[in-house]
């Protein structure tokens, strides 16, 4: 369904909080008429909460788009593991469902733990790919995708969920052969060439699956986050990444080059391609702790994990879910660059200078590389727990930028809502992205961040950040294993950083970086620690203060403990 | 570990329980809507004719290089040798051994194929009741007993004696109050269990244990040591003389290898709430059936009680317990003045009380705004919370 009226309801139905906001258009810009969320809330009721909110009964002029962010399984099979079955599980992410499996030829698995597998695996559907659309015969490899088909066939219940095929058209025959009697859906091969990657006719295919068993006016919420992205990248230009963050899920879509692509990363999901549990070990997650660990926060980690909806009330459970968020976001990041990258199986000419060139590639090489990323979004429910300097040091950590990157706070779900509105509404939500945020994203501030020297002392300077807002000009040093964090007003501000000799700052070993960033009220955050950045390890029980110094860095640390001033004051605690 | 998400915590005293008993697989039921069955009844087994597992020998010029040991037909143990092979006058030497327990199906001397096909596994009803469903994805039992739900739980589904351990207030289970032998017993403590505690509940044979709270650490190197375990390894691992040998022995009493823990409060040092604590502490010496698979943990108490006329039944509360996933509350519910309730968050975790009031909200740091109920905790102390922050405690 796409609405084309000026106002619309979208409603969140989360597995943390639900939330559900009445959008209208004005003067170019989107505004929010009216928001409420609610931990536990069904959408009949937070229409209702958005009803007495906006003042008004929500007639049925407006129409009401339901975003899902329950993962909706879908099972992947293909016949080489990076290549067609890639494609497919790409597909399946980038239309905002879940891949439960992804069964290949060559994933080390035998016929009967394949069959187990599909027994097993949740799924509201399967998707088949495999093979080019000419010439597979030639190579044999036709029969792998009928083999394929035939796993399906023991494994599944006739007619108990659809297939979707979308692989070879010269296989077709011999797969519709073997899955007589289930539901066969058709759609566009991914790869209907080696060299070529069409996920959009299969993306469809799968959103009207999707919504023939969720609704029409249900969407996934990854779908709309990925559209949206794409619609506000466009006003800003440059390359963007988003992450959502729902309690114990993560989304990542970034639009990189044009290409405009989504991940979820569900902790209670069984992990596709590895099979074994996504859940974050307690030893990823206590490193970023501003304390030493112990038994007990590993106790509030776990009993958050249980009730994801909850408001933290004390500032350990505060901090732990700091700590757990970060971690969190560099699994999610991990994974989103691992799928988003250049394909694999395409036949190259090999040169004599190839074979001695430093880095010989055959596919598979991100392109969400962090130092070509000009801007962060926040988006999704559990960011309202954090102060924003908090907010933009976990976005910092979580994600790792390198160079002059702006900071953005998608507070008012903006990103969602462009994604389900039609096209000229779009154009008005994009435009009032890079604005001064009044009705659009919030701009935090900036970062910025060089990475290169990873031995270098505590303090040692790594270069220097120059910036003027109007008359007045800064100048700051960049300090290893250092953050700290400035003024920077709303509004475009050009900013410099010049790295020492041997540290990059995005654009090479000693190069400077000059660029427009936005001002907010985080500020501009001069970031002086190498890439990837370690939080202690634990063995040093002293270690856990440089975390601490780090938040107290950008002032995060007293403001965090917000949550604590308002039990003193009465508002929440003890009456 | 597993997740749980339900709208409410429900601990109910006589209750209707539908527990589904699934085979993961498929499988072929052994009963019939209608049938009565006790804990000990075979309720099906699980479909294993496609699972063929297929070990391949080395082969050349069509002809097996390896000495084979078995014959087709032969039943074979997961690890057991099927053949060697001996090369480079004898300096190399492999063997192939069975990846799963089976039984050999064929035997290919010219291209080296060994198919075995996996022995079908029993399922056991584990709980009193009348069969409502079967099928070949499972069996649904209707029951009757007590119910308590859980928040997290680690193994599958078991059965066993309730053993209740006296209660020490806020203490740990006692080690010193256990006895020697409780093999075949789910132990009912509760309080919460230590690390020396939940050690002996593995070195005296418990098959079960239901608490209040437990570190996640100890919780965590639990689920560890379980991981991949078989009954084989456990049995060598937490010898106990009262262990009878065969797998079918063990799935009669869980349908996973080792020890289901069903924690009602969550982590930490949490005592079990007062309604679970009502329901469970006077099942001491009767069946117990626990559910620690999925997302929804739970625990039917008293699950021989005998059979009931149809209109005694109808009186009670109807639980389903495949349906709780879902994080919402159905529509229409709202609190009321006087609803149990219990802390999800703060300093007060876990603490009982009773709604009082809401309609405040209070402001969220990163924008927007949470609303707050006023709430009585039983200790008689009154605090303002996040609505999110409290859950419904129900029967």
């Amino acid at each position: 369904m796409t609405p084309t009226n000026d106002e619309i309801v979208i409603v969140q139905a989360g597995t943390a909080m639900s939330a559900a906001g009445l959008y209208r258009l004005g003067d170019g810009t989107v505004k929010v008429v009216a928001r409420v969320e609610a931990a536990w809330a069904s959408p009949a009721e937070l229409l209702e909460r958005l009803g007495r909110a906006a003042g008004r009964e929500l007639g049925p002029g407006v129409p009401v788009v339901t975003l899902s962010q329950e993962p909706w399984p879908v099972l992947v099979a293909g016949v080489a593991r990076g290549i067609t079955a890639e494609s497919v599980y790409k597909a399946v992410q980038d239309a905002g469902l879940a891949g439960s499996d992804i069964l290949s030829v060559d994933d080390r698995r035998m016929d009967h733990e394949k069959v187990a597998a599909i027994r097993r695996a949740p799924k509201g559907a399967v998707v088949l790919g495999g093979g080019v659309d000419a010439g597979l015969l030639e190579f044999g490899q036709g029969q792998q995708v009928t083999d394929m088909a035939g796993l399906l066939a023991r494994g599944l219940s006739p007619g108990a969920v659809p297939v979707v095929y979308a692989g070879s058209r010269e296989a077709l025959p011999g797969v519709q052969d073997v899955l007589e009697g289930h539901t066969l859906i058709l759609a566009e091969n991914p790869r209907p060439v080696l060299e070529e990657e069409n996920l959009e006719g299969l993306i469809k295919v799968l959103m009207d699956v999707y919504r023939q068993a969720a609704g029409p006016a249900v969407w996934p919420w990854g779908l709309a986050f990925r559209r949206g992205l794409a619609r506000v990248q466009a006003a800003l230009g440059d390359n963007v990444i988003a992450v959502g963050l729902h309690g114990t899920a993560a989304e990542v879509a970034s639009v990189v080059d044009g290409q405009a692509h989504r991940t979820g990363y569900q902790e209670d999901w069984p992990e596709p391609r590895r099979m074994a549990s996504r859940t974050l070990p307690w030893d990823a997650v206590a490193p970023w702790l501003p304390w030493q660990a112990s038994d007990q926060d590993e106790n509030v980690l776990e009993n958050f994990r249980l009730r994801p909806a909850t408001v933290a009330m004390e500032p350990r459970e505060l901090f732990v879910r700091y700590a757990y968020h970060r971690a969190l976001l560099g699994r999610a990041l991990a994974e989103h660059q691992e799928m988003v990258a250049t394909l694999r199986g395409l036949k190259k000419a090999r040169t004599i200078a190839d074979v001695f060139a430093d880095r010989q590639t055959t596919g598979g090489v991100t392109l969400v590389d962090m130092k070509r990323i000009k801007t962060i979004i926040a988006a999704g429910p559990s960011w309202r727990e954090y102060d924003l300097p908090a907010l933009a040091l976990a976005l910092v950590d979580g994600l790792q930028p390198v160079g002059l990157t702006g900071l953005l706070w998608d507070k008012d779900d903006l990103i969602v809502a462009a994604g389900v509105a039609d096209i000229g509404w779009l154009q008005k939500v994009a435009s009032s992205a890079g604005g001064d945020g009044a009705a659009g994203l919030v701009a935090l501030g900036a970062v910025a961040a060089v990475t290169g020297r990873s031995g270098a002392g505590l303090g040692h300077v790594l270069g220097r950040v120059e910036w003027s807002t109007g008359s007045e000009h800064f100048q700051e040093p960049i300090q290893a294993g250092v953050v700290r964090r400035f003024s920077l007003p709303a509004g475009q501000w050009h900013v410099n950083v010049v790295p020492a000799r041997g540290v990059d700052a995005g654009a090479g070993p000693g190069q400077p970086v000059s660029d427009m960033v936005p001002g907010g009220p985080v500020g501009l955050i001069v970031d002086g620690r190498s890439r990837p950045v370690r939080a202690h390890t634990g063995r040093d029980p002293e270690t856990w203060r440089q975390v601490a110094r780090w938040y107290e860095g950008v002032g995060a640390l007293p403001a965090g403990l917000a949550v604590a001033g308002r039990q003193a004051q009465g508002k929440v605690g003890v009456k | 570990m597993p997740a749980f998400a339900a709208y409410s915590l429900k601990a109910a005293k006589n209750a209707r329980v539908l527990v589904t008993r699934p085979f993961p697989d498929g499988g072929d039921p052994a009963v019939r809507p209608g049938d009565a069955v006790s804990p000990r009844t075979l309720i099906g087994h699980a479909n294993t004719e496609q699972a063929l597992c297929v070990v391949r020998l080395e082969t050349d010029n069509k002809q097996v290089q390896a000495m084979i040991m078995k014959n087709a037909g032969d039943h074979v143990h997961k690890g057991e040798m099927i053949a060697y092979h001996t090369y480079l006058f004898g300096l190399g030497y492999r063997e192939y051994v069975s990846p799963v327990d089976g039984t050999i199906a064929s035997l290919d001397e010219e291209w080296g194929f060994v198919t075995i096909r996996e022995d079908p596994r029993p399922y056991y009803a584990f709980v009193s009741g009348v069969v409502r469903a079967a099928d070949q994805s499972g069996v649904l039992i209707e029951a009757a007993g007590g119910f308590v739900s859980g928040s997290a739980a680690a193994g599958g589904a078991a059965w066993g004696e309730a053993f209740v351990v006296p209660w020490h207030g806020d203490d740990p289970m006692e080690v010193a109050d256990l006895p020697q032998s409780l093999v075949g017993k789910v132990v009912i403590a509760p309080t919460w269990v230590d690390e020396s505690g939940l050690d002996a509940l593995f070195r005296r044979g418990a098959r079960g244990l239901v608490t209040g709270g437990m570190d996640a650490r100890i919780f965590r190197s639990l689920t560890a040591a379980l991981a991949g375990l078989t009954w084989d390894e456990y049995r060598a691992r937490y010898y106990h003389p009262e262990f009878e040998a065969g797998e079918d022995f063990h799935y009669a009493a869980g349908d996973e290898v080792g020890l289901t823990v069903v924690l009602t409060e969550g982590f930490g040092h949490l005592p079990m709430r007062e309604e679970a604590r009502a329901v469970l502490v006077p099942v001491d010496g009767e069946p117990v059936y626990l559910s620690g698979a999925g997302l929804c943990p739970f625990v039917v108490a008293c699950t021989a009680c005998p059979p009931e006329s149809e209109e005694v039944r109808d009186e009670k509360t109807l639980i389903h317990t495949a349906g709780c996933a879902h994080a919402r509350r159905p529509d229409g519910f709202a609190w009321q003045p006087g609803q149990r309730l219990r802390l999800l968050a703060g300093p007060d975790f876990g603490q009982g009380g009773v709604f009082v009031a809401g309609g405040h909200t209070f402001d969220l740091p990163g924008g927007g705004s949470t609303e707050t109920a006023l709430v009585r905790l039983d200790s008689g102390q009154e605090v303002v919370v996040p609505l999110s922050d409290i859950e419904p405690l129900t029967g």
